[in-house]
């Protein structure tokens, strides 16, 4: 079992990186419409450029956070052990995970900061489900792993359908500590968006008492959020034993 | 009489390893059977197999034939969780939800598809009684039940059980997390429920499966070495493995 | 609220005492089928032995059960032992019926021999004797237990003078020697139906004190 694993790993995981690669490549090269057309020609303000485009990544967030907490309930619910499925994606998910998430900010830059007209907003949707889905994922899935499993064996002994013990208890249990998981994300994904504006800022003025005050001013609430969810995740997954 | 479980020739492996040997045997209605044993001699896969909980291990696999009211327990048309609300199952340990002692009780009624609140209320208190438990409880029954007695814990989980309106009652090993006080309730208990349920009954300790039941099995290394009356087992065994265990030379 | 041993026991003593009066009614029957010279009554006598053997099976095997099942201490592990005794001693005292109903019909074939004991009042007090016995285990009183001794003892000595006498008689009038020996028998058996309330009695004794008293002169 252990060496099927890894067989998997080693396999699928190059491939992966070549997929990404080949995409990213071709986004790059492939001139879109108006590539040619110049930051300065178009007359826009790069930073706000850049914070508009993060605008639209909200949504993406969104979906993902709620496609990953999908994915860890069919995973730990629907798919066995030794379900081929599951041994294929459970240890993607590891490993991407563990990525660290300045890999994704360096990424994030270079599509927002450098190349903003070329850059879809795809390969920014892109960046954004493999910073936020991996990790997520992960710890929804430890959070649903962590129910006791006699809770179930007591549920399905009076009766309760599979879908009834998940909602009724599996999910109640491990809700508070998926919503830690979540703040977590959201809290990376906040401070990657916060290196992208400082980037953008940097790039546009030369640093002066001014620019201290514009980085200030623009990304000063965001790094609050990321104080906010970080210290709001810390305390939701001590997952107290509060009744339901 | 008729029995109301019968099995013929069960098996049960997981993974590779064989848990069970060639199991046959009948349980009779309104009796409390019990199976004996020393630890890991298969006494929980056995009962689990009757009420199908071991279908969540995922390389669990059996053969043979369980037949509940003469109907094949495993056929495709009898559906894990209607199975399970006509045998209801209590723990080793007493495993509540997080929940108040009311909802706890409420749930099993609920699940049954109970939606009118006078009508669980009702229910809750009669199954409270039912497991000696009303007194105890009956002023504070919103409250959180872990702050019960482990054996008032159980008792709960037992009134849970009855609320499901079982026909079969499966208790496992259920007095081995309580004191010397705390037992003999149980065991009385389980005495009174007698007269309305058919109830097997898991239980590591000879003494106490001596006590408490009506036909006793003795399993070793996964087979049936030996079931009958109670009495006959222990005054007189036919088997040799039965004689050492019964007589505390054996597990 | 009541174990289930308590409930087993109780049933037990109802089952013991149960049997206990038959056994006082055959008594009863049997006697009076001596005085009467009734040999119906005898006869029923007989039968009803059956019913006594069956019971004391019964009692005794509940008695291994509850053993084996419940594993009693204290005043239950007695009362358990104590059963078992009573239980056969029980039996034996039914037996001796049955053998004074034999007796009983035996002596039908001969003219009555003349009174020469009071043979109303010997029976008289074997039966309170019996009646004793049993009605200490319902009370679970020691002293009624202890007093059926001596009781006994006078039992013996008019056990011993109507040995004599009838040897006296039977001298005189060796013709009734086959109705004497009866006699002598049914005397006989009376005395060990005394014997046999005796032991009931020590057994109750050692039930409620926990006390053997069975010989008291072998300390
Ligand atoms: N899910 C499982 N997977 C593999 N082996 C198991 C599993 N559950 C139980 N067993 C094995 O089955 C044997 C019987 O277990 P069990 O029925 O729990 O014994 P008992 O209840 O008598 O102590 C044990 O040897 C145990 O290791
Ligand atoms: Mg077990």
């Amino acid at each position: 079992m252990d060496k099927t694993k890894l067989l998997f790993n080693i396999i699928a995981v190059p491939i992966l990186i070549i997929v990404l690669t080949v995409y990213l490549t071709l986004t790059f090269t492939v001139p879109t419409v108006n590539s040619e057309v110049s930051f300065e020609s178009m007359n826009i303000n790069r930073i706000n450029l850049v914070k508009v485009r993060l605008m639209w990544m909200i949504p993406v967030l969104c979906v993902a956070i709620i496609v990953s907490v999908v994915i860890a309930f069919v995973v730990e619910e629907w798919l066995s052990t030794n379900n081929l499925i599951r041994r294929i994606i459970e240890p993607q998910i590891i490993i991407l995970s563990s990525i660290p998430s300045i890999v994704y900010g360096i990424l994030a830059i270079y599509y927002l900061v450098f190349n903003p007209i070329s850059s879809s907003y795809v390969s920014l949707a892109f960046i954004v489900i493999l910073l936020v889905v991996p990790i997520t994922t992960l710890s929804a899935q430890n959070a649903i792993r962590n129910i006791d499993i006699s809770i179930r064996h007591a549920a399905y002994a009076v009766g309760a359908t599979k879908t009834k013990v998940i909602l009724d208890h599996v999910l109640p249990l491990s809700l508070l500590e998926i919503l830690g998981g979540i703040c977590h994300t959201i809290s990376r994904t906040l401070a990657v968006a916060a290196l992208c504006i400082l980037v953008s800022i940097l790039v546009e003025s030369p640093i002066s008492g001014q620019t201290i005050v514009n980085i200030v001013h623009n990304i000063g609430i965001l790094l609050l959020l990321v104080l906010l969810f970080s210290i709001v995740s810390s305390f939701l997954r001590k997952n107290p034993n509060v009744m339901y | 009489m008729t029995p109301i479980i019968q099995v013929n020739d069960l098996n049960v492996w997981f993974g590779k390893r064989r848990i069970l040997r060639n199991l046959s045997f009948d349980i009779q209605p309104r009796q409390v059977t019990a199976f004996i044993g020393p630890s890991n001699c298969g006494k929980t896969t056995v009962i689990r197999c009757l009420n199908r909980l071991n279908d969540l291990q995922v390389d669990y696999r059996h053969t043979g034939e369980i037949l509940i009211n003469g109907e094949e327990l495993y056929a495709r048309k009898n559906k894990t969780t209607e199975i399970a609300r006509k045998i209801s199952m209590v723990f080793e340990k007493p495993i509540l939800f997080k929940k108040s002692i009311y909802e706890n009780v409420a749930y099993s009624a609920r699940i049954r598809g109970i939606k009118h609140v006078t009508q669980i209320s009702n229910i809750v208190d009669e199954c409270l009684m039912k497991a000696h438990l009303w007194n105890e409880v009956k002023d504070h029954l919103h409250t959180d039940p872990s702050l019960l007695s482990i054996g008032q814990q159980q008792q709960l989980c037992i009134a849970r059980a009855l609320a499901c309106e079982p026909e079969i009652l499966i208790f496992d090993e259920p007095c081995s997390q309580l004191d010397a006080t705390e037992t003999p309730k149980i065991e009385t208990l389980i005495q009174t429920l007698k007269q309305q349920f058919t109830i097997i009954f898991v239980t590591n300790k000879r003494r106490q499966a001596a006590r408490v039941s009506d036909v006793a099995g003795f399993l070793y290394n996964g087979e049936l070495v030996e079931i009958g009356k109670t009495e006959q087992i222990f005054t007189t065994p036919t088997d040799n493995r039965t004689e050492n265990y019964v007589t505390g030379r054996l597990g | 609220m009541q174990s289930h041993l308590e409930s087993e026991l109780k049933s037990l003593q109802h089952q013991l005492l149960n049997m206990g009066g038959i056994a006082e009614n055959m008594l009863q029957e049997a006697i009076l089928s001596v005085l009467n010279r009734d040999e119906s009554l005898a006869q029923k006598v007989i039968t009803l032995d059956d019913t006594v053997d069956k019971l004391e099976n019964e009692i005794e095997a509940q008695c291994i059960h509850i053993i084996a099942r419940h594993q009693p201490v204290a005043f239950e592990l007695r009362f358990l032992t104590m059963t078992l005794k009573v239980n056969q001693n029980i039996e034996r005292l039914a037996d001796k019926c049955v053998s004074i109903a034999r007796r009983s019909i035996e002596l039908l074939q001969f003219p009555p021999i003349q009174p020469f004991v009071d043979l109303p009042s010997v029976c008289g007090i074997i039966q309170e004797m019996v009646k004793d016995s049993l009605d200490s285990l319902v009370h679970r009183d020691a002293n009624l237990a202890v007093q059926l001794r001596e009781r006994d003892n006078k039992v013996n000595e008019i056990y011993e003078q109507t040995l004599s006498d009838l040897y006296g008689i039977l001298r005189s009038n060796p013709e009734n020697i086959q109705p004497g020996i009866s006699l002598l028998l049914l005397f006989r058996h009376l005395e060990r139906i005394g014997d046999l309330a005796v032991n009931i009695g020590e057994e109750v004794f050692y039930l409620v004190k926990g006390e053997v008293i069975r010989h008291p002169n072998s300390d």
